[in-house]
């Protein structure tokens, strides 16, 4: 159990890691090439969602009910 | 007689489908070359046995064994003989990063907080790669200079 939320935390990790990456959050870039391309808002997607499918799984293996 | 540029080959082991997409981008961009890529160590072993990148980008957990494995397989020279190896991880731990000094790396990058840098790294030796293969490429010019 604990290897499998280890797992998926890193799963989510790597998800944001991309995200942020795709999404040029560094200060030291400047605002006017801040321009996401096509493909780039699509990975920032996929990461996003990828991210939230190991929350998901994560929550369902801690115990927690899904709200709505 | 003109030899052709060469790109920076890179070999990718990575088990996340969203980073890897995001350094092939990110080599491609750069100019360079992905090889190949594997999500586990015993693949990566085999398939870098007969492969030469400039650079290999390495996870510590796969899907299948570690990252320390394959940076082995690369110091004791049975695969990716050559290859700088670069630890691209969220596992940074001292004890991870001495580890995998240790084994050979000559890069380690925090994943949540070093994406930028091995993006550069990238970058930076792709151009030092095309500088390098296009000096070549000139008749009568002396090597290792410029």
């Amino acid at each position: 159990m604990e290897l499998a939320v280890s797992k998926e935390l890193y799963n989510v990790m790597d998800a944001l890691a991309a995200l942020k990456l795709d999404l040029e959050c560094e200060p030291s870039i400047p605002g006017d090439v801040l321009v996401l391309s096509a493909a780039k808002s699509r990975d920032a997607c996929a990461a996003l969602a990828s991210a939230m499918t190991s929350i998901k799984k994560l929550a369902s293996m801690l115990g927690g009910e899904p709200r709505h | 007689m003109i030899n052709p540029v060469k790109p920076l080959q890179v070999y990718v082991v990575e088990d996340s489908d969203i980073v890897l997409r995001l350094l092939t981008s990110a080599i491609e961009s750069a100019g360079g070359e992905l090889m190949g890529a594997a999500d586990n160590a015993e693949q990566a072993i085999l398939e870098l046995q007969n492969l030469r990148p400039n650079l290999v980008m390495i996870d510590l957990v796969l899907a299948g064994g570690s990252g320390f494995e394959v940076l082995n397989a690369i110091q004791a020279g049975g695969a990716g003989r050559g290859a700088i190896g670069v630890v691209f991880t969220n596992h940074v731990s001292t004890e991870d990063r001495e580890r995998s000094f240790l084994l050979g790396a000559s890069y380690f990058f925090d994943k949540s907080t070093q994406g930028r840098q091995a993006l550069e790294l990238i970058n930076k030796m792709a151009a030092e790669q095309r500088g390098r293969t296009s000096t070549r490429a000139e008749p009568g010019r002396p090597s290792g200079q410029g």
